[in-house]
């Protein structure tokens, strides 16, 4: 079941799409959330299950000029309060030219994935929005992704030491998911692990190696633990994976054209 | 199983899943443990190796599969024998240590990824399965004749089977048949039962008359649903590896 917001606010309803309203909206949604979870407390009443799919909504992204910290607030009281499913958020692709709208060369599409990410973290990873953002900083960071950028700003709670933090420390690790944070659980019942078995187990270093300690130890290259030394090899390690901004190749010769005299130089050899 | 002995020879098997478990049953009797087990088909000879040739015992494999079943968990005879659909060439050597050392210390073998022989059965079965996976939504179905349907793939693994039976319990009432052109192993199911049986057996008819209008408006579909501004083709290449391409009807 969808019921589609759109937008993320009131004024951006009132602008776009004057046929829809805030109440119009959450009171059905309340509404089947309510459902979902009565049928659930009485299975028997109940023979057939309401919704069992769950509930979802969608969200359309930079069509209005909500900041990152705005929507995901509202996501974050949706998944809570209602309990939804998921929230899709869906750049805009624009279309038409109506006066309200606003004309992007292209839909917004890194902004829509770092929305995703942060909207993982939030359902699987156990964060909350004031962390990953706030007042001041209300729209993520284009280079790096939220944990990692959630993680500079914390570091003093890193390094994490692989052999003896729970499961939710360790899913505060940049690079590392809820799959690898189980496999690390379940190996080191066992036996400790160093970097090396940590590679045996097919769990990318590329971002964790920063940020973790084996048997109380650093990864080999990574000489400094600062701010600093970690956001220039993370930015460096990420280069490829980003829209680039058009560099060319600096020219000595671009635009000197030889001269007359200077062919008559190179006739006579008198350079 | 740390006090096997590790001999010098060389185990020829049949290629199945039951000649794999009659050599586990050998070794664990003999507590053994050969150099390399290779397939009877893809072997050439070597004058270096000692050979010993195992021939597949039903009633040998049966026990070893009760045993896996009974003393270390079920999830270690699927470990085992999604990793024997793979295309691994020492896959026999790590699942038969993996095995052997199972009956040796139970359902706690699953834990021990760390042990490079059950960190590779595990991951070589999550390979297999995920290319299964893969295919179920990349495979397409023509149709050749009357409620048969056909398809081709060029899988890496051996995942005829899980596939088909994934396909039965879609369409049970759909007769089809899927065809593993890297192997020349076909999938043929004809609405009651199932059989795998080489391609060159069974003539494959040509498609009908419809099929080709079908295509063409399911190309149709595929073009006029794509939205422009938000091709990906790196995520796409992600879900749908370029080497899977040439079987699709649609040309992403």
């Amino acid at each position: 079941m969808s019921i589609n917001i759109e937008l993320p606010s009131n004024d951006s309803l009132k602008l776009l799409a004057p046929q829809k309203e805030k109440a119009g909206i959450l009171t059905p949604m309340t509404y089947v959330s309510n459902n979902i979870k009565m049928n659930k407390l009485d299975k028997n009443k109940f023979k057939e299950n309401f919704v069992p799919a769950g509930q979802t909504t969608q969200l359309i992204i930079g069509a209005t000029p909500e900041s990152d910290f705005k929507i995901l607030k509202l996501s974050e009281s949706l998944y809570n309060k209602l309990s939804l499913k998921r929230v899709y958020y869906s750049a805009y692709v624009s279309i038409n030219n109506d006066k309200n709208l606003p004309t992007l060369e292209s839909p917004p599409l890194l902004r829509e994935n770092r929305l995703y990410q942060a909207d993982w973290l939030l359902r699987f990873y156990g964060f909350k929005v004031d962390e990953l953002l706030d007042e001041k900083h209300p729209n993520f960071n284009t280079v790096l992704d939220p944990k990692c950028d959630w993680a500079l700003r914390n570091l003093d709670k890193f390094p994490i030491e692989i052999n003896t933090a729970d499961y939710l420390e360790l899913l505060k690790i940049p690079g590392i998911g809820v799959i690898s944070a189980k496999k690390i659980i379940r190996a080191r019942r066992n036996c400790s692990l160093d970097f090396e078995s940590l590679k045996k187990l097919g769990i990318t270093l590329k971002r964790a190696k920063y940020f973790i300690t084996c048997k109380g130890k650093y990864f080999e290259k990574v000489y400094k633990f600062n701010e600093n030394f970690i956001e220039t090899n993370l930015v460096y390690q990420e280069r490829n994976s980003l829209p680039n901004p058009e560099f060319h190749q600096l020219s000595l010769f671009d635009k000197l054209q030889p001269t007359k005299e200077d062919k008559i130089k190179c006739l006579t050899g008198n350079l | 199983m740390s006090n096997w002995k590790l001999i010098n020879k060389t185990y020829i098997y049949d290629g199945s899943f039951e000649g794999l478990l009659s050599i586990v049953f050998d070794c664990y009797l003999s507590k053994t443990l050969p150099q390399k087990i290779v397939t009877s088909n893809n072997y050439i000879d070597n004058f270096l190796d000692n050979t010993t040739i195992i021939k597949t015992d039903y009633e040998k494999s049966q026990r070893i599969f009760d045993g896996v079943v009974n003393n270390i968990c079920k999830e270690a005879l699927y470990n085992s024998y999604y990793a024997f659909l793979s295309d691994d060439k020492d896959k026999e050597i790590n699942i038969l240590k993996y095995l052997c050392n199972g009956f040796d210390i139970g359902p706690e073998i699953n834990n021990k990824i760390t042990i490079s022989y059950v960190f590779k059965v595990i991951n070589l079965r999550r390979k297999a399965l995920a290319e299964c996976h893969k295919l179920k939504g990349l495979l397409r179905f023509k149709e050749v004749g009357d409620n048969l349907c056909y398809a081709s793939i060029h899988p890496d693994n051996n995942i005829l089977e899980p596939l088909g039976k994934h396909f039965i319990n879609r369409m049970p009432t759909m007769q089809f048949i899927i065809h593993d052109k890297n192997r020349d192993l076909c999938f043929i199911y004809n609405g009651k039962e199932y059989r795998i049986i080489n391609s060159k057996d069974i003539k494959i008819p040509s498609v009908s008359n419809d099929e080709i209008t079908y295509q063409n408006l399911w190309k149709l579909f595929f073009n006029t649903i794509a939205i422009k501004e938000r091709t990906n083709p790196r995520c796409q290449m992600q879900f749908m590896p370029k080497k899977y391409w040439k079987d699709l009807i649609e040309e992403p």
